[in-house]
């Protein structure tokens, strides 16, 4: 039987992964960008899921929210990757150095 | 005892998880938007196993649609280009360590944690129950405010990625000057010139 | 009750259209300084208001109007007026005053306000992303210099990553309390403090993470320096004060407003945090010779004091934090008034360096630097020193006597910083720009801005002033809580 601890597994490791994808594809803007739309993907399974199993939908407005969020978020990202694009010619982020962190 | 439904759970799961790390580790990017296409198709499946149709619905046609499109028009107006392997990358075991811990973590806390509130059993639904209805009904009473708040957002989303893309007019930009027309007359336009006629001449 | 964040959004949206066709930047930012102060205007009227009709100070569970939110929205908004006051001439000088610049400025003012009367969790989380995405795009607004875009890119990665874990944080609180309003969920954690489920502390700490990013608080503050230092002055004014302010209002709505009957799961890490922050802050801000860059650090090491106030978790120690956010503000927007007042070859200040000499060049923006430097490092008896002393004072009623001489002492290591510009400004020589024309130093004033320089004095001068009667700010912020 498949319980909510079965979706919330689910949603854990897909968010562990756009962890991970974070970190090992530091270097490449779009991946970067790919992994934060995984990791959104991943938080609103987990409300759709909470949502479900508490008889409330609430959970499920948040989830509305966080895909216009997620979308607003995309586009400002995919612009400002234009905009090095055409400086860098190359979406290989490796070469953010001028700024020592 | 699996049921059909335990069978289509594991099966979309499965496979969920098996797109989204073909997205982190794939080279070439427009593959890796295709994986994430298909990470979204198998999340609004799941999504429909909860029986959120509404949104799993919109997961469908605002990302697979627009968003995901996007992302694959970017992707193609810049050259296509390998990205630098991750396998090179030195502090690669560092972080798969730190992602087996975070994932036995968050196991550790789903498995220990008595999920206060929340019933053994998903919300019964009647026939006539409509997901789309109920999220609507409380969208647009209880919670306009974030939803008002939202149609800010994206307005303020459009106008910067306007604002940082748009280089200014072209200078060979095509375009009308209503005035002008509309001030033109016929003696800045027709030019009448008095021809003789060729039958006269011979 | 909207009429602040309604009067903000329709200048946002005029300035939108006019900066269509109007091209001057001092017009614009003239038309958001008055839509601003209109703005403070119906924020103190409709507190005067419903404190006299004793209102409700929650409207349907999402929506705050208690005093946190007033005197928020209130330092939100001052911090702004002065903040587009100061930015004019360099928007006009750097070519990124248009209307969209003006236009998104108001527009992450709105989110702010939003976020300072936040009481439901989608509320907070729409403000919160509606000031960021405006942030973004404006570090990103100097499209043809590179580490501007290059900031820009830090700060939306490391932004998102933050509100991701933000949003995971509150789902696990969702999911096992069922609420997402602050109050009745408050409620509901107090009933449950002692046996609350790993869920719960889980959640706390994945909230707290994502604030902590937004903060700027060590571990999580490699972006900071970076953003100071590559995005354009006037946004980095922005982010170090008004957004900072926005920032602390998240910390106080989630860890007050929510979290306070949690306080043994959040206070030992916010003391980890506080700790390591002023560490790092202090000891990595001497090594830096840029300007901006030496500031983000000091920025660092101030959120550290002012979460060790808050890890004591009182509505006192709260008290003591605004007041120190107060001082913080109040220091930074003071420096970095005079250094956009102020060129050096054309351009502005980058490195520490370029200010030799300023004080024979320019007395009295030196005495103001002076000013805000001292009260940075918290020399008495100016504004920074009270806030660092309540904090102290504070530690010592609640025990924490490890904690408050640890501050001390890294605050002796800290001042060091502060005093080499000091000393680079008063005692060392100017420098010829050109040897064959000996006449011609930088430091040289950009232009004449009275307006800037009257309220780069203002500033100054409210350090001392408050510094020497601290009395009634410090009674305001305590009946705040």
């Amino acid at each position: 039987m498949i319980g909510l601890s079965h979706y919330l597994s689910v949603s854990a490791i897909i968010f562990s992964i756009s962890i991970l994808g974070l970190m090992i594809n530091h270097r490449n803007l779009i991946t970067l960008l790919m992994c934060i739309e995984l990791m959104l993907l991943a938080v609103s399974t987990n409300f759709i899921a909470f949502a479900r199993y508490l008889h409330q939908p609430a959970g499920e407005v948040f989830v509305f929210l966080i895909l216009a969020v997620a979308a607003a978020e995309s586009a400002i990202g995919l612009a400002i990757l234009v905009l090095w694009f055409r400086q860098h010619h190359s979406v290989d982020v490796e070469q953010l150095n001028r700024l020592k962190g | 005892m699996i049921s059909l439904l335990d069978c289509f759970f594991y099966s979309i799961s499965s496979m969920l998880v098996a797109s989204s790390l073909a997205v982190i580790l794939v080279r070439h990017p427009v593959r890796a938007a295709l994986f994430l296409v298909l990470s979204f198709v198998m999340a609004a499946m799941l999504w429909m196993l909860l029986e959120a149709e509404f949104l799993s619905l919109v997961l469908i046609f605002v990302y697979v649609g627009a968003i995901m499109t996007l992302f694959l028009f970017v992707i193609m107006m810049l050259p296509a280009e390998e990205s630098l392997s991750w396998k090179k990358w030195r502090g690669f075991p560092f972080a798969l360590l730190l992602f087996a811990l975070l994932l036995s973590l968050l196991f550790y806390m789903l498995k220990h944690s008595l999920l206060l509130g929340a019933s053994a059993s998903p919300a019964d639904t009647t026939s006539t129950y409509t997901n789309t209805q109920a999220i609507g009904h409380i969208l647009y009473t209880q919670y306009a405010l974030p939803f008002e708040m939202i149609g800010i957002l994206l307005l303020v989303a459009m106008v910067a990625a306007i604002m940082l893309t748009f280089r200014g007019r072209r200078v060979d930009a095509k375009g009308q000057c209503i005035n002008k027309q509309v001030r033109a007359s016929k003696q800045d336009q027709l030019k009448l010139v008095n021809i003789p006629s060729e039958g006269e001449k011979g | 009750m909207w009429i602040p964040e309604g009067i903000v959004l329709l200048a946002a949206i005029i300035i939108l259209l006019t900066g269509l066709r109007l091209k001057n930047a001092k017009l614009l930012a003239g038309l958001a300084r008055f839509s601003l102060l209109l703005t403070m205007l119906a924020t103190i009227l409709i507190k005067t208001y419903s404190w006299k009709h004793h209102l409700d100070t929650l409207i349907s569970e999402l929506w705050f109007m208690d005093h946190i939110a007033f005197v928020m929205k209130l330092t939100i908004e001052i911090t702004a007026w002065f903040v587009l006051g100061l930015g004019v001439h360099y928007t006009q000088h750097e070519d990124i005053g248009s209307g969209e610049y003006y236009a998104l400025t108001l527009f992450a003012v709105l989110g702010m306000l939003i976020v300072a009367s936040a009481a439901h969790f989608m509320v907070l989380f729409v403000g919160l992303e509606l000031f960021s995405l405006a942030i973004y795009a404006l570090v990103a607004s100097q499209c043809h210099i590179s580490i501007g875009i290059e900031a820009a890119i830090k700060y939306f990665v490391t932004g998102a990553l933050a509100s991701g874990l933000l949003l995971y944080g509150i789902s696990l609180i969702y999911g096992a309390t069922g609420q997402l309003a602050f109050v009745p969920l408050m409620q509901d954690l107090g009933v449950i403090a002692n046996g609350h489920s790993l869920l719960i502390s889980f959640g706390v700490i994945c909230i707290l993470v994502g604030v902590a990013f937004k903060l700027g608080v060590a571990p999580f503050h490699m972006w900071v320096p970076d953003i100071y230092e590559g995005a354009p002055l006037s946004v980095m004014l922005w982010i170090a004060t008004t957004a900072k302010i926005a920032a602390f209002a998240i910390l106080v709505r989630l860890l007050w407003n929510v979290l306070a009957p949690l306080g043994s799961i959040w206070q030992p890490l916010v003391q980890f945090l506080a700790l390591l922050s002023i560490l790092v802050g202090n000891t990595a801000a001497i090594a830096q010779s840029n300007f901006q860059r030496m500031l983000a650090y000091s920025s660092i090491a101030h959120m550290g004091y002012l979460l060790l106030a808050v890890q004591l978790n009182t509505e006192s120690a709260w008290s003591v934090a605004l007041f120190y956010m107060l001082s913080y503000v109040i220091g930074t927007l003071t420096a970095v008034a005079v250094i956009l007042l102020l060129q050096h070859k054309h351009a502005h200040i980058k490195q520490i360096n370029d200010l030799c000499g300023l004080h024979q060049r320019h007395p009295w923006l030196a005495f103001i630097l002076l000013l805000a430097m001292f009260s940075l490092a918290g020399v008495p008896p100016l504004l920074g020193f009270m806030a660092k002393w309540q904090i102290v004072q504070m530690l010592i009623e609640q025990q924490q006597i490890g904690y408050a001489i640890t501050a001390m002492l890294l605050t002796i290591v800290g001042a060091y910083y502060y005093l080499r510009i000091i000393k680079v400004i008063y005692f060392d020589d100017l420098q010829p720009l050109d040897p064959a024309k000996p006449n011609i130093y930088p430091p040289a004033l950009l232009a004449v801005q009275p307006t800037a320089s009257i309220m780069a004095a203002l500033c100054g001068g409210s350090l001392l002033f408050l510094g020497i009667f601290p009395a009634q700010l410090l009674q305001f912020c305590l009946q705040v809580f």
